[in-house]
């Protein structure tokens, strides 16, 4: 649609994509709030038996399962379940009978902390060893060993990383550990920027426009911050973004051999033991965090970024 | 330079200086060496998983049993020996046919220190005692199973009906009676678990769904002090009833560390005291001569040992109103139990014939495990005449826990040359439950952990038809042996009792709703800086007279 004047309206512009954003958003918070219910009641086992143990009798069961609606028809159980999460209601955990909030509330430092060192690990070294292959280009042989990472599936590098640096490393506690787990979830990703990293640079030296910037005499430091990484950029964001579910990933694997209490032991724990509202929030917030991120991508990638014209 | 790069710079500086100085700021509670006197170095003992709580109500895992020990007693508790011994109580009396129970409580005995009370330690009351029975008999407490059929009242509080418990009252300021609904002559060995410990009411209600996460208040030797990580702090009451050594250390850490290989490199750098021995982990450690456990010599170099039988019972469960009865017993008859502990459990199995643990004090069990292949081929012959034309199977359910894999492939070789044809199905353990809870399966590789340690409340909460779908995962309904089991809570508990219990046993295996295999032991590995550590066949290690050498 044209105003009056014959440019486009900006604002109906702006509301149609809101709605859509929001619209996206939605649909992905209800597709996550079914496959959270549709695994719970899929997967074997009975949540007022898991509630009560193994040991307990069939008629305590039973009066729990039928308290807690497990014996209504699934459809009920699904518009229960939901209207109670979007009222706010995300109940308690079955397994640590306490609020779900702040099972998970204290669960996420050190997924958070790990998750961080992770991305500042990979980001680091993939930044830190391409500038050593620009000033000493001897040691672009290096470029290799962490092809050779990427092509080693990402969840085998965090537990070999992991296990590694458990033997090395003294003491287990996490206060002690929050570099190692992070070094560990963000091993396979440091491999992955690292390379693709170096193939960008690589293409961008070859560029007449590279050659033309050197031929001015600018200082090595300068045309690898101003012209190399400057033009990697939307690169380094994008494959940050994209690698958050890996290093997520990742952070639950390390949490098991480090016997982090995170949010990924939290997943796990919880899956084991059938434990549906613990399982639907970390659904829902993992969703609602990465709709965020890929918001800010999105936003960032179309007004903000552009190639620094070389 | 560009504040983008500015800015990834300051990040990066920003996350190595919090992983950097995280670790230097954040005391450590690895114990140092030499240096600190022997009542301050602290004793790790490690855990091969978390905790999810422990709150005696919700004490579900055998880990948070563990720890739940050292924190909160019950009335009665299990001693050194596997014996029901006092604990808040320490006397008690009951009428003539074992309906009413009257226990006193115990003299100074006081809760834990805790925020709620807002000073020192308070003493248990009889008001504490009848709110921690009421709290552990609701509808959704792990605890109320055993207790909601036996303590008058339970059933209504259990299914809300009512918030108070009729069948307990107050005698006197130190003396409570509990009324039963039939007679249990075991009933203080019934309430011995730490699942059944008292609770400071003042506490539980202060903290609300921080009880047992956060905070705590029992009357253990060992005061909760915080959960910090993958630990979980205690330290010495130092109001304690009981006795303890003078130089016993203050401080114990529970310290959840999932991997064996880890756990072991911990042990081995003596920063980890204690070490429940793992099958998978005892592998290359232990050697097992004559039914004595002992460390290899490179293993006793850096370990001590203690290895004890527990409370266990590992099988296969038939579903017994499905399988038939000679097929039951030619396959009871026909496995060889030493070769399936040399394939599932070569170092911690002893072979066992029946389901009471062999670790019950005065208990001796008249069912041998020995294999007899010719009567198996007689029961075999039966099967085939009585059932003309069909072929002996058998679908056996196995998953990913007690080793049933291994287990199953064993039974399967075994069984193959007699003619019964066994088919492996692998599930998840959950998926095994469900069925089994339906009924609907043939056969399936279990475990029990026992909490018990009295044969006569074993047979009766897991081989009884009140039992039956769970924990009688066997189906397993036999009228005469109701009977038999609810004639033993009759009379008091003596050696004449125990040996009807053994008759009881044996009836049960030959009428083989299950094969009993094997129980295990456990393996203690310890420091050998440390001595006068024991434990008990319910896996709960007691410090009262242990210490640093």
């Amino acid at each position: 649609m044209l105003n009056p004047s014959g440019t486009p309206n900006v604002r109906l512009r702006w509301f149609n994509g809101f709605c859509a954003s929001v619209g996206y958003g939605l649909s992905l918070l209800a597709g996550l709030l079914f496959l959270a219910f549709f695994l719970t009641h899929v997967a074997p086992g009975d949540p007022a038996r898991i509630i009560l143990g193994a040991n307990a009798r069939e008629d305590s069961v039973q009066a729990l399962r039928s308290e807690m609606g497990f014996d209504r028809p699934l459809l009920r159980q699904f518009t229960d379940y939901s209207w109670r999460l979007l009222s706010g209601r995300w109940g308690n955990s079955w397994l640590a009978r306490r609020p779900v909030l702040a099972e998970i509330g204290e669960h996420l430092g050190p997924t958070i902390r790990i998750g961080i060192v992770a991305v500042l690990f990979a980001l680091g070294t993939a930044i830190a060893l391409n500038a050593c292959f620009f000033w000493i280009p001897h040691l672009r042989w290096i470029v290799n060993v962490t092809r050779f990472g990427v092509a080693i599936p990402g969840v085998v590098l965090a537990m070999g990383g992991a296990l590694l640096a458990s033997r090395w490393s003294s003491g287990l506690s996490i206060e002690k550990f929050s570099f190692v787990p992070g070094v560990s979830a963000g091993l396979y990703t440091s491999c992955l920027i690292t390379s693709l990293l170096s193939d960008r640079l690589s293409q961008i030296e070859a560029s007449s426009a590279f050659r033309a910037t050197e031929a001015l005499g600018f200082g090595r430091f300068h045309i690898f911050n101003r012209v190399l990484l400057s033009n990697a950029r939307s690169l380094l964001t994008t494959l940050c973004v994209n690698q958050l579910g890996l290093i997520f990933f990742s952070t639950i694997i390390v949490e098991q051999i480090f016997s982090i209490r995170g949010l990924g032991a939290l997943l796990v724990r919880s899956i084991q033991g059938k434990d549906l509202p613990v399982i639907s929030a970390i659904l829902l917030l993992n969703g609602v965090f990465f709709l965020v991120v890929h918001f800010f991508q999105a936003k960032g990638t179309s007004s903000q970024f552009r190639e620094v014209p070389i | 330079m560009k504040k983008s790069h500015v800015l990834i710079v300051v990040l990066v500086a920003a996350g190595l200086s919090w992983a950097i100085f995280s670790r230097r700021s954040t005391p450590t509670p690895t114990p140092t060496p030499t240096p600190t006197p022997s009542t301050e170095r602290s004793v790790v003992i490690a855990l091969e998983n978390d905790v999810a709580s422990i709150d005696p109500a919700r004490l579900q895992d055998v880990f948070g049993l563990r720890v739940g020990y050292q924190i909160a007693e019950g009335l009665t508790k299990l001693g050194k020996q596997n014996e029901i011994i006092g604990a808040v109580s320490d006397k008690w009396e009951s009428n003539p046919d074992f309906t009413k129970w009257t226990f006193h409580l115990r003299e100074g005995v006081t809760f834990h220190p805790h925020p709620a009370s807002g000073g020192p330690s308070e003493a248990v009351t009889v008001n504490d005692v009848i709110f921690s029975f009421t709290r552990m008999l609701a509808k959704d407490a792990v605890t109320a199973g055993p207790l909601a059929g036996i303590i008058v009242g339970a059933k209504d509080v259990q299914d809300g009906k009512s918030e108070d418990l009729s069948g307990v009252r107050v005698i006197s300021p130190s003396e409570v009676e509990f009324t039963l609904t039939r007679p249990d002559s075991l009933f203080p060995g019934r309430i011995s678990s730490p699942a059944y410990a008292i609770v400071s009411r003042k506490a539980v209600e202060a903290d609300g769904a921080d009880f047992g996460q956060k905070l705590h208040s029992g009357t253990g030797p060992f005061r909760f002090v915080e959960r910090r990580g993958n630990e979980i702090v205690l330290e010495r009451f130092s109001g304690y009833w009981g006795t303890t050594v003078k130089d016993a250390p203050r401080q114990v850490i529970y310290r959840t560390i999932k991997e064996d290989a880890v756990r072991l490199a911990e042990a081995k750098a003596r920063r980890v005291t204690v070490l429940y021995g793992t099958p998978a982990l005892l592998q290359g450690l232990v050697k097992r001569t004559n039914e004595q456990v002992t460390l290899t010599d490179d293993a006793a170099r850096t370990f001590s040992q203690q290895t004890f039988p527990i409370f266990n019972s590992y099988f296969i469960a038939f579903n017994y109103p499905k399988v038939n009865s000679d097929l039951r017993r030619a396959i009871a008859l026909a496995l060889d139990r030493n070769e399936v502990i040399a394939a599932a459990v070569p170092t911690t199995g002893i072979p066992a014939a029946g389901p009471i643990p062999l670790a019950c004090a005065s208990y001796h069990s008249l069912v041998k495990p020995s294999r007899d292949l010719d009567a198996a081929r007689q029961a075999l012959e039966r099967y085939k005449q009585n059932s003309p034309g069909a072929t002996p199977k058998m679908k056996l359910l196995v998953h990913e826990l007690a080793q049933a894999v291994p287990i199953g492939e064993v039974v399967q070789s075994q069984l193959k040359p007699l003619g019964i044809d066994v088919e492996l199905v692998q599930q998840s353990f959950n998926a095994v439950l469900d069925a089994v809870r339906k009924g609907d399966f043939e056969a399936t590789v279990l475990g029990f952990e026992y909490q018990y340690g009295l044969p006569q409340l074993i047979l009766e909460n897991f081989y009884t038809s009140a039992a039956v779908p769970l924990p009688n995962v066997f189906y397993f309904k036999n009228p005469a042996n109701d009977k038999a089991i609810a004639n033993l809570f009759r009379d008091a508990p003596t050696q004449s009792q125990l040996d009807q219990v053994a008759k009881i046993e044996k009836d049960l295996v030959e009428d083989a709703p299950g094969v009993f295999l094997y129980q295990t032991s456990q393996t203690l590995l310890i420091d050998p800086a440390f001595i006068g550590l024991t434990c008990n066949a319910a896996n709960f290690i007691d410090l009262s007279v242990a210490r640093w050498k």
